[in-house]
């Protein structure tokens, strides 16, 4: 189980982005992975209960999307799902292919908060 | 109070893989060629090596590749002492994690500083999930599947698969005794990475070893190639 090392690096993110953007609080963290990120949902969820409460992102809700397994074919073009990892184009039969998502442990977003400056005591 | 959405869309992942790639072209510009061999626990990828050493140390010495090897496991040096009388080893024991990741080999490699060698190779810790995921600046991923495991394994692992660039079927020696069929596993391996290199041997009575020494330095040949166009 490599999930915890993963939600570390994921922290260790967060936490720049936060810091780069002056945010007081992180309010969501949204992740993508798929079939073939070798990634257990539930096990990414209890590493970042675990671990979020020591960073920038205490607090925050973690969202994880689910994506299908996706490749592009660079002989015909056509953009497809793999089903059942067989890596071929259906539509060419071309092995040329590359995978387009699905396959990864993605950070797409995350929401930040901060505080806006008191104007009125200026 | 303002809210605001930062869109990131990176992988997890990408900034130890630029790391992988520094250390890659850094070993590319010694000449050395990084090899990451995966296999379940058992598959016999300290044998391989052992074998792949013996296979060389049989040649003049002006033919004589060198190699040194980076072995991980949760705990003990078993497999350090195994390959010591052969080659200069270095055991990273991982305290329990599953998998290796580049700063635990680069760690390893900085101790073995004066090897100059061809090949540097790295024995992951015997598992076909997590070290599939971890990119330890190789220039070659190569997986071990033996007899005695099945046939039926590619479909279950795909990740180790796809990410691997050949495939070595171990322990064929076995085959009058244990339901497994080449042609079976090659097929379903292909269907995962078509492109896969597959290698079957038996590293105890030595048959497919010269094959496997032979790729190696095909591929080390390839590497020098590339690096010198660059």
């Amino acid at each position: 189980m490599h999930e915890h090392s993963l939600v570390q690096a994921l922290l260790r993110q967060v936490e720049r982005l936060a810091a780069q953007h002056g945010a007081s609080r992180v309010d969501e963290v949204r992740v993508r992975l798929g079939p073939l990120s070798n990634v257990e949902p539930l096990f990414v969820e209890s590493a970042f209960q675990t671990l979020s409460p020591a960073t920038a992102a205490a607090e925050s809700r973690l969202v994880i999307e689910e994506v299908p397994l996706t490749a592009r074919c660079a002989v015909c073009d056509s953009e497809f799902e793999i089903i059942r990892f067989q890596f071929r184009c259906p539509a060419c039969d071309s092995a040329e292919i590359a995978v387009t998502a699905g396959d990864g442990f993605v950070l797409e977003s995350v929401t930040l908060r901060r505080e806006e400056p008191a104007l009125d005591r200026v | 109070m303002t809210s605001q959405v930062i869109t990131v869309h990176r992988d997890v992942l990408a900034e130890a893989r630029a790391d992988a790639d520094e250390f890659r072209g850094a070993m590319a510009r010694r000449g050395t060629l990084v090899v990451n061999l995966l296999s379940s626990p058992g598959a016999g990828k300290t044998s391989l090596l052992a074998a792949t050493a013996r296979h060389w140390s049989a040649r003049e010495p002006e033919r004589r590749p060198s190699m040194a090897v980076l072995v991980g496991d949760l705990a003990t040096d078993r497999d350090a002492q195994r390959l010591a009388p052969f080659v200069p080893v270095v055991q990273m024991t991982t305290g329990g994690a599953c998998h290796l990741e580049l700063p635990l080999v680069a760690r390893a490699w900085r101790s073995l500083a004066d090897f100059s060698g061809e090949f540097l190779m790295i024995e992951n810790v015997g598992n076909l999930v997590c070290p599939a995921s971890h990119d330890l600046g190789e220039h070659l991923r190569v997986i071990l599947l033996s007899s005695t495991e099945g046939d039926d394994k590619p479909g279950k692992y795909p990740k180790a698969f796809r990410t691997s660039q050949a495939l070595v079927m171990s322990k064929l020696d076995l085959l009058p005794y244990v339901p497994f069929s080449v042609a079976a596993a090659t097929a379903d391996a292909r269907a995962i990475q078509p492109g896969l290199a597959v290698l079957p041997l038996s590293a105890l009575d030595g048959a497919g070893v010269a094959a496997w020494c032979e790729y190696l330095e095909g591929e080390r040949r390839k590497l020098l190639a590339r690096n010198s166009c660059v």
